[in-house]
C-alpha cells in the first residue's frame, strides 16, 4: 500500500537529515543574509484559509510562513515526504492515524501538539459553515469528518469517504498548521491572519497594506536553522521599477518577469532569470451557454486552431512547455505520457466549423489585459490564428474578474488551472469538476464527466483512478472541450547571480534551509 | 482749490506776458536737440520719434500735441528713461546742460526729472499702501530715515492738496478715487524734488471737473517751485488754456512750435489747422435739423422709438453672500423720469459715478428696475418679446475693440446680426453690411480686415454699422466717443448726428464729455449722485444752467482762448 | 458683524460638506455599477462558497440601498466601516498610508517651489533672452515628459549607474528623494511657468514702468512691488496643487513603491474596496475644500482689493 511506504521513508528521511542541519545552525547564525523580494502585489491576509490568501501571489509567501504535515519531494518523483507529521497510517477506508514530529516549536516558541492540529482542522476554523475558513477548506479539504486528539502527538483523521490522494491533500494548499492558543488569544480571524503563529521557518514580525511584509527567521525552526536572517516582500506593482530596483541593488529577487525582459535582465552578468515551467496550466474556458459555442465542434475547432508551438518559442523563447493536455508528469502513475500535446489542424478546424454551420457569428473573448504574463500579446495572436480558420472573435478588455466572470454575454476568457500538489484532484477536478469554480459558475458541464471524477475522487485503486483520468482528459480535451490548455502557466523571476536558488515546481518561493545559498 | 479766482479767463493773458520776460533773461532750461527713438531693424530701423528738436524755457509749461501714435508718449518716456527696453534713442535731451539720454538711468542727473501719466490708478501699485510707495520713494531719493521720510510723506500729500493725509497713508489705492491717485502720483513726482515734470496725459481718464482741479494743482505748483513742465495731451483746448508753448506732433516729426495763442490764431501746418477746425464749440452750433417739428421724418424709414424713464428707481440687487461679507451697495440710482420722443436723441451727462451707465444698461434691458417703469413705444421693457427689443434697441459702447470678436473679418462682424438671426442668406448679409460699412464712411478695403488691423475711429464706425444692420429704432451710446482721439471723436459724432437724421432714429446718448453731448443732443438730462438734477433743451440748458453742478460741469469745460466765440455761438442759437 | 460673520462661514461650511456628500454619493454610485466587490476582491480562483460566505461577513449581501443607506449613515456618524479587502477600519488604513502621502507631496511641493519660483522669476527678468529660453525648455521638457517615464529614467541614472538612492521603499529619508524629484519636476515646470508669465505681466504693468521712473532700485522693485502681485495667480496654482495632494502623487507612489496612499488606493479601485475607497475621495475632497479656504484667505492678505476694506475714502 502506498501510505506505508511513504511513511517507512518518512522516517529515515527526517531521521537523517535533521542532525546535519543541526549542526550547520549557530555558524550560520553569525552570517545569514536577509533578502528584498519585489512582488507585483502582496496579500496581507496570511493565513491559509483565508479567501484572500489564495492567489499564487499570496502562496509565495505563506510558504515560508507555514510548514504542513507533509511535503511534495519532487526530486523524488513527487512523492510525499514528512514534514510536520512523522507519519500517517491508514486505519480504515475513512480512518487515518497521523503521529506528529515531536519538538517542533511555533513562532511563539510554544510546541507543537495534536490540539493544535485537531484545532486548525476543526470546527471552528473550518469546518461549520459560519467558520472563517469554510470556503477555502471546501476546495481541498472538504473530505474531512473529524480530527480528534488521541494523544499528545497523535490525532484520528476521518473522512466521509474513501480518499484516494489523502496523503497528499496534507502537503497542499490550506494544511498549514497554526498554533490554537495563539489564534484564540487573536481579538478576530482578521487580526490573527495579519499576524499568524505558525511552525514554518519565518515568522511574520510587520506589514503594511499594499506595501511590504516583513518576516524573519524562526530559529528554532524543526528544519534547522533558516537560511535568510529576514525576508521583506516588497509590493512594487510596476514590472519596470522592479527590474530597475534589481539592478540597483535594492532587490534580490523579483517575480513576474515577462519573457521579453528576460534578455534585458541577463545582459548584467550580475544577474539571471530562473523559472519557466510549473505545473500550472494557463488555459482558456469557454461558457457553452454561448449559442456559437454550444456546439463542442465550434470548440474543438478553436483547440485545433491553436498552434501552441508557435506561440511558445515566439512569446516564450521556448522556455516553457506544452503539458499533453490537462496532465502533469508528477501526477506518477496518473500520467499518460503517450498522450499527444493538444493538436494544431487549421484544416480540421475549418471543416468542422463547416459541419457545425457556423457563419462568421461573433464570440467575445473576454481579458483583464495583464492579468498573465504576456496575456495580451496571446490574446491577439490567438485571435489572429482563430481569424485564419474563420473564426470571427472579438476581445473586450475588462477591468476586473467581476466583470470577466459576469455572465452576461459571457463566451469565453482567459484561465489558469493552479496545481499545488500532483494529482488531478489539486487541478483538473478542483477547477473543472462538480462543485470546481467553472461548474459552480455555469460555464460548462459533463454528466460522463461528472461520473468519472467521483471515481477519481473516491477509488483507492491506481489502476481504476488512471483509467478514469484519461477518460475524463479524452472528454475535456478532444470530446466537449470546456476550454484548452495552452501552455503550462510560465513563471520567471530574476535575481542576483550569485544567489543561488529557484522557485519549486509549483512557481513558489522556498527559503528553507538548502533552498536558498549564496556563492 | 486755486488762488486765482477765475484762472481761466485771467490767467493766460498776464501770465504769458510776465514768462516772456523770463525767457528772455535766461537759457532754455529743456534743450531736446535731434531726439528721435526707433526700433532697430534689419530691415531699416522704424521710427517713432524722428528728429524732435525743441527748447522750454524755465518755469513754462510746454504742451505736446497729436493723435494717439504721433510719438508723444515716447517722447516722455526717452526723458524719463524708462523706454521698452528693445528701443532706442538718438539726440541730446538737456536738462541745465547735462544730457538726460547719456545718463544711466540711476545717475543723480536723472533725479532732476519726474513722470506722471494717463489713468493714475494705474500706475500704483495695488498691493502696497500710499504710504509705502511714498516713504520708499522719499527715502529712495533724500536718503532720510524711515521716520522723517513719513513725516516728508505726509506734507507731501498735504502739498498736493489731499485731506486726511494719515488716513491716506494706511490706505491702497483702489480705495481712491482716480483724482485722487493723480493727486497721490503727484506727491510722489514732487517727492524727488524734479526740475522737470513730465506729465503724460494727466488729465485724460478723468472726468471734467476732476480734470480741471488737477489741471490747476499743476499750476500752482509749478509756479510755486518755478519746475519746468512738458505736458502731453491730445486735447487741444486743454494745450490752449493751460501752456505757454505748444508742441504739434504728427507721425512723430515735431511739425509745429510756438507760443499757445500763435498755435491757435494762425496753425501753420495742416494737420494742426484740421486740430483746430475739429475743436467742437459747446452749444450744439453744428446741429442742423430744425427741433421739435413733428412728423418731418421720412416716410420710408423706420421711426425712432419713444423711451421713457418713469420714476425709476434701480439698486443693484445683493446677492445674500455679498450682504454678507460686506459689500458696499454699488451704485444706485433714484426716481429718474425723462423722456425721449420718436427721433430725438437726448444727452445724458454727469460725472463718472453719477449713475449714467446704469441708466444705459436699463435703458437696455440689462436690468431691471427696482421700482418704476422703463417704456419703449409706451410698453414695459419686460413686455416686449425678448428677441424684438434686442432688434429694436442696439447699443454703442466706448471700446469699439472689446466690442469686435478679433478673430473675425470686419465684413463677417457687420454680416453676423442677420446671419446670425437668420433674417438674410450669407450672400445678402452682406451685401447689406457691405452697404452698411460704406453707409458709415469705410473704405471697401476694411471689409476683409480684423479688428486689431484697424484703428478706434474706424472700428467705432464699424460697430455703428454693425448696430445698425438689425435696422434699431433706439441706439443707446455709452460714452461711445470718449475713447477716440480729438478728431476722430468729431468725425464720429458728425457721422452718429447724420444717421439718426437719416434714419429717424432716436437715440440716448450717454458721455461725461459735455461738448459731445452739445454737439449732437436736442435735449440734455443732467445726472448728479444717481439723481436727475435738470433737463431741458440743450440750448438752454447751456445758456441758463440751473443747478449748480450744471453750472460747474459748464465752468469746468477747457474752453480754449476762443471761449467768446464760443459764448457768441451760443447766444446766436438761442436767439434764432 | 460677527453674526455675519458666523454665517458666512457656516455657509460656505454647509457648501463644502454637501459637495463631499455629492462626492461620496457618485462614487458609491460608480463603483457599484463596476461589479460585484466580492468577485472582484476575491478573484478568479474563488468559489461561490467562498463568494457568498465573504459577502455576509461583509454585509454585501443587502440591497444596495440599504447598503447606501447604512453607508451615509455611517459617514455622519465618523464611521467609514471596514475595508472589504483588508477587514480593519478603512479610515484607520487610509490614515496609517496618509503621512506618507503627505510626506511625499509636500516634499515634491517644497522642491518645486524652491525650483520653480526662481526659475519663472529668472526667466521673466531675462525675458526673450537665452537664460529665458533655457528656463522655459526645461519648464516645458518637465511639464511634458510623463512621470512614469521620469521615474525610471532616474532610477536608471541615479540608483542603477550612480547607485545614490534606493529604487523602492519608504523606510529612509533617502527613499524619499527619487519620488520627490520625480512628482516635484513638473509641479516645478508648472510654477515656473505661472511665474514668469505672471511676473511679466507685473513687470509690463504701469505702475512697474511708475516705479521705475521714479528710480527704485531694481531689487527692490523685484522683491516689493513685482513680486508680492505676481505671488497673487501662483497662489492659485500651488493651491490647486495642495488640493491635489492626497491623489496627485498615485502614479510616483507606485513606481518607487512609497507606502502612501497611491497604491492603496490603486488596489482598492480595481478590487471595489468601496469603504477605503470613499475615505480617500472624501479625503481628497476636504483637502480640496480646506485648501480653497485657506487660499481665499490668503488671497485677501495678498490682494487688498479682495475682502479686506479699511480706511475706504
Amino acid at each position: 500500500m502506498a501510505s506505508g511506504f511513504i511513511t517507512r521513508r518518512g522516517v529515515l528521511g527526517a531521521g537523517a537529515a535533521l542532525p546535519l542541519i543541526m549542526k550547520m545552525g549557530p555558524a550560520l547564525a553569525q552570517e545569514r543574509p536577509s533578502i528584498t523580494v519585489a512582488m507585483q502585489e502582496i496579500r496581507t491576509e496570511m493565513d491559509p484559509l483565508h479567501p484572500r490568501a489564495i492567489a499564487l501571489t499570496a502562496f509565495r509567501v505563506l510558504e515560508s510562513i507555514y510548514d504542513k504535515p507533509l511535503r511534495i519531494d519532487y526530486d523524488a518523483g513527487g512523492e510525499p515526504v514528512p514534514a510536520l507529521a512523522e507519519r500517517i497510517e491508514q486505519v480504515d477506508d475513512t480512518t487515518h492515524l497521523m503521529t506528529l514530529r515531536r519538538g517542533v516549536l511555533f513562532h511563539d516558541g510554544s510546541e507543537m501538539r495534536a490540539e493544535d492540529v485537531a484545532f486548525t482542522f476543526g470546527s471552528e476554523r473550518m469546518r461549520n459553515e459560519d467558520a472563517p475558513g469554510y470556503g477555502v477548506g471546501q476546495q481541498s479539504l472538504a473530505l474531512i469528518s473529524d480530527v480528534e486528539v488521541v494523544d499528545d502527538y497523535t490525532v484520528r483523521i476521518t473522512t466521509s469517504a474513501p480518499d484516494p490522494i489523502f496523503q497528499r491533500r496534507w502537503a497542499g494548499v490550506g494544511t498549514g498548521i497554526i498554533s490554537r492558543a495563539a489564534y484564540e488569544a487573536a481579538d478576530d480571524f482578521e487580526t490573527w491572519a495579519r499576524n499568524p503563529i505558525a511552525a514554518g521557518p519565518y515568522k511574520v514580525v510587520d506589514m503594511r497594506e499594499n506595501d511590504f511584509i516583513l518576516l524573519e527567521a524562526h530559529d528554532d525552526y524543526w528544519g534547522g536553522m533558516p537560511p535568510l536572517q529576514s525576508i521583506r516582500f516588497q509590493m512594487v506593482s510596476e514590472l519596470s521599477a522592479r527590474i530597475a530596483g534589481l539592478r540597483a541593488g535594492d532587490f534580490d529577487i523579483i517575480t513576474t518577469v515577462s519573457p521579453d525582459q528576460i534578455e534585458t535582465i541577463e545582459a548584467n552578468a550580475g544577474f539571471d532569470v530562473v523559472g519557466g515551467d510549473n505545473m500550472h496550466f494557463r488555459t482558456l474556458a469557454y461558457d457553452v451557454n454561448h449559442p456559437v459555442l454550444a456546439d463542442p465542434r465550434v470548440r474543438q475547432a478553436m483547440n485545433l486552431a491553436i498552434d501552441r508551438e508557435l506561440i511558445v518559442e515566439s512569446l516564450w523563447s521556448n522556455r516553457i512547455s506544452i503539458p499533453r493536455c490537462h496532465q502533469n508528469p508528477g501526477y506518477g502513475p496518473l500520467y499518460d505520457a503517450s498522450r499527444a500535446i493538444p493538436a494544431y489542424d487549421p484544416d480540421r478546424a475549418r471543416q468542422l466549423l463547416q459541419e457545425a454551420g457556423y457563419s462568421g457569428e461573433l464570440i467575445p473573448f473576454r481579458t483583464v489585459g495583464s492579468f498573465y504574463t504576456a496575456e495580451l500579446a496571446t490574446t491577439q495572436v490567438l485571435v489572429e490564428m482563430w481569424r485564419a480558420v474563420g473564426l470571427n472573435i472579438e476581445i473586450q478588455v475588462k477591468e476586473n474578474w467581476g466583470q470577466v466572470l459576469d455572465p452576461v454575454g459571457r463566451g469565453f476568457n482567459n484561465s489558469s488551472d493552479g496545481t499545488y500538489y500532483p494529482d488531478p484532484l489539486a487541478s483538473l477536478w478542483t477547477r473543472w469538476g462538480e462543485t470546481g469554480a467553472f461548474q459552480s459558475r455555469g460555464y460548462w458541464s459533463n454528466e460522463e464527466f461528472n461520473q468519472l471524477g467521483k471515481t477519481l475522487v473516491s477509488s483507492t485503486d491506481q489502476q481504476e483512478r488512471r483509467d478514469a483520468f484519461q477518460r475524463m482528459l479524452d472528454i475535456w480535451c478532444n470530446e466537449d472541450p470546456p476550454g484548452t490548455v495552452l501552455h503550462s502557466l510560465g513563471e520567471f523571476f530574476g535575481k542576483r547571480a550569485d544567489i543561488i536558488w529557484e522557485p519549486t515546481q509549483t512557481a513558489l518561493l522556498d527559503f528553507r534551509p538548502g533552498a536558498i545559498s549564496f556563492s | 482749490m486755486s488762488a486765482s479766482p477765475q484762472p481761466i479767463i485771467a490767467g493766460p493773458g498776464h501770465r504769458r506776458q510776465g514768462e516772456r520776460a523770463l525767457h528772455v533773461m535766461k537759457d532754455a532750461h529743456l534743450r531736446l536737440n535731434g531726439l528721435s527713438v526707433f526700433l532697430p531693424d534689419d530691415h531699416g530701423d522704424k521710427h517713432i520719434v524722428q528728429d524732435v528738436s525743441l527748447n522750454v524755457p524755465h518755469g513754462e509749461l510746454l504742451a505736446l500735441i497729436g493723435e494717439s501714435g504721433s510719438g508723444k508718449s515716447m517722447t516722455c518716456s526717452a526723458l524719463a528713461g524708462i523706454l521698452p527696453a528693445r528701443m532706442r534713442v538718438q539726440g541730446t535731451a538737456l536738462l541745465d546742460g547735462v544730457d538726460l539720454l547719456a545718463a544711466p538711468q540711476c545717475a543723480p542727473s536723472r533725479s532732476s526729472t519726474a513722470i506722471i501719466f494717463q489713468n493714475p490708478s494705474q500706475c500704483l501699485n495695488p498691493v502696497r499702501t500710499i504710504g509705502f510707495q511714498l516713504v520708499e520713494t522719499v527715502r529712495m531719493h533724500r536718503g532720510l530715515a524711515k521716520r522723517q521720510a513719513r513725516t516728508a510723506a505726509l506734507d507731501a500729500l498735504s502739498d498736493v492738496g489731499l485731506d486726511g493725509p494719515e488716513r491716506l497713508m494706511h490706505a491702497y489705492p483702489h480705495q481712491l478715487s482716480g483724482g485722487m491717485n493723480q493727486r497721490v502720483m503727484i506727491a510722489l513726482a514732487l517727492a524727488t524734488d524734479p526740475r522737470l515734470l513730465i506729465a503724460d496725459e494727466p488729465t485724460s481718464s478723468l472726468d471734467v471737473t476732476t480734470q480741471r482741479q488737477i489741471l490747476d494743482l499743476l499750476e500752482d505748483l509749478r509756479r510755486q517751485r518755478t519746475m519746468t513742465v512738458l505736458m502731453v495731451t491730445h486735447d487741444l483746448s486743454v494745450a490752449l488754456e493751460r501752456a505757454d508753448r505748444i508742441g504739434v506732433l504728427h507721425d512723430g516729426r515735431l511739425v509745429e512750435t510756438g507760443k499757445a495763442g500763435q498755435v491757435l490764431t494762425a496753425p501753420q501746418h495742416p494737420f494742426t489747422r484740421r486740430l483746430v477746425a475739429a475743436l467742437p464749440k459747446l452749444g450744439g452750433a453744428q446741429r442742423s435739423i430744425a427741433p421739435d417739428t413733428v412728423g418731418n421724418e421720412p416716410a420710408n424709414m423706420p421711426q425712432g422709438a419713444s423711451l421713457a424713464f418713469k420714476g425709476v428707481t434701480f439698486r443693484y440687487p445683493q446677492g445674500r453672500l455679498a450682504t454678507l461679507i460686506g459689500r458696499p451697495a454699488p451704485l444706485t440710482v433714484t426716481n429718474i423720469g425723462f423722456e425721449i420722443a420718436p427721433g430725438k436723441c437726448v444727452g445724458l451727462i454727469g460725472e463718472s459715478g453719477s449713475g449714467k451707465s446704469t441708466l444705459a444698461r436699463l435703458a437696455l434691458g440689462f436690468e431691471t428696475p427696482s421700482s418704476g417703469q422703463v417704456l419703449v413705444d409706451g410698453k414695459p421693457i419686460d413686455d416686449w418679446p425678448r428677441r424684438a427689443y434686442r432688434q429694436a434697441v442696439q447699443p454703442i459702447f466706448q471700446d469699439p475693440h472689446d466690442a469686435l470678436n478679433p478673430s473675425l473679418r470686419i465684413l463677417d462682424q457687420v454680416a453676423e446680426p442677420l446671419t446670425v438671426q437668420g433674417l438674410a442668406s450669407r450672400v445678402d448679409a452682406r451685401n447689406q453690411a457691405m452697404e452698411r460699412l460704406e453707409a458709415v464712411g469705410l473704405p471697401v478695403g476694411i471689409a476683409s480686415r480684423l479688428p486689431h488691423q484697424i484703428s478706434g475711429g474706424q472700428a467705432q464706425r464699424v460697430v455703428i454699422a454693425r448696430a445698425l444692420m438689425l435696422r434699431p429704432r433706439l441706439l443707446v451710446a455709452d460714452e461711445a466717443v470718449s475713447a477716440l482721439d480729438m478728431t476722430v471723436q468729431a468725425q464720429i459724432l458728425t457721422l452718429l448726428r447724420d444717421l439718426i437724421e437719416r434714419e429717424g432714429l432716436s437715440c440716448l446718448f450717454v458721455s461725461h464729455d459735455l461738448r459731445a453731448v452739445s454737439t449732437l443732443c436736442d435735449r440734455l438730462v443732467v445726472l448728479y449722485r444717481g439723481q436727475v438734477v435738470e433737463q431741458g433743451r440743450t440750448e438752454h440748458v447751456i445758456a441758463r444752467p440751473e443747478h449748480p453742478y450744471t453750472r460747474r460741469l459748464l465752468s469746468a469745460v477747457p474752453k480754449g482762448r476762443n471761449e467768446q466765440h464760443v459764448v457768441t455761438g451760443v447766444e446766436e442759437l438761442v436767439f434764432r | 458683524m460677527i453674526t455675519r460673520y458666523v454665517t458666512f462661514v457656516a455657509l460656505k461650511i454647509g457648501r463644502a460638506l454637501l459637495t463631499l456628500l455629492v462626492i461620496a454619493t457618485l462614487t458609491f454610485m460608480v463603483l457599484q455599477m463596476a461589479g460585484d466587490p466580492v468577485t472582484v476582491l476575491l478573484g478568479p480562483d474563488a468559489t461561490d462558497e467562498m463568494i457568498r460566505g465573504f459577502s455576509e461577513r461583509l454585509g454585501l449581501d443587502r440591497s444596495i440601498a440599504a447598503q447606501y443607506g447604512l453607508y451615509l449613515a455611517n459617514i455622519v456618524r465618523g464611521e467609514f466601516g471596514m475595508s472589504f479587502l483588508h477587514a480593519r477600519d478603512a479610515l484607520d488604513l487610509v490614515m496609517g498610508h496618509v503621512s506618507a502621502t503627505l510626506l511625499l507631496s509636500g516634499t515634491a511641493l517644497l522642491l518645486a517651489l524652491a525650483i520653480g519660483l526662481p526659475l519663472g522669476a529668472y526667466a521673466a527678468i531675462r525675458h526673450g533672452g537665452t537664460g529665458d529660453t533655457i528656463a522655459m525648455t526645461f519648464a516645458v521638457l518637465g511639464y511634458c515628459i510623463p512621470n512614469f517615464f521620469l521615474a525610471i529614467l532616474l532610477m536608471l541614472l541615479l540608483s542603477i549607474q550612480w547607485p545614490l538612492f534606493p529604487t523602492a521603499g519608504g523606510e529612509t529619508l533617502r527613499h524619499l528623494v527619487l519620488p520627490a524629484i520625480t512628482l516635484g519636476t513638473s509641479a516645478a515646470a508648472i510654477i515656473a511657468r505661472f511665474t514668469r508669465s505672471a511676473l511679466l505681466e507685473v513687470l509690463g504693468s504701469r505702475y512697474m514702468v511708475a516705479a521705475r521712473s521714479r528710480r527704485i532700485a531694481p531689487w527692490r522693485l523685484l522683491v516689493h512691488h513685482a513680486l508680492p502681485n505676481a505671488a497673487i495667480p501662483v497662489v492659485t496654482v500651488v493651491g490647486f496643487m495642495v488640493g491635489g495632494m492626497i491623489s496627485g502623487s498615485i502614479i510616483v507612489e507606485s513606481v518607487f513603491a512609497w507606502p502612501g496612499i497611491g497604491n492603496l488606493l490603486v488596489n482598492s479601485v480595481a478590487n471595489r474596496d468601496i469603504p477605503v475607497v470613499q475615505v480617500i475621495v472624501l479625503l481628497s475632497g476636504a483637502t480640496m475644500v480646506v485648501t480653497n479656504l485657506v487660499i481665499d484667505i490668503l488671497y485677501g492678505w495678498l490682494d487688498p482689493r479682495i475682502g479686506r476694506r479699511r480706511h475706504a475714502a
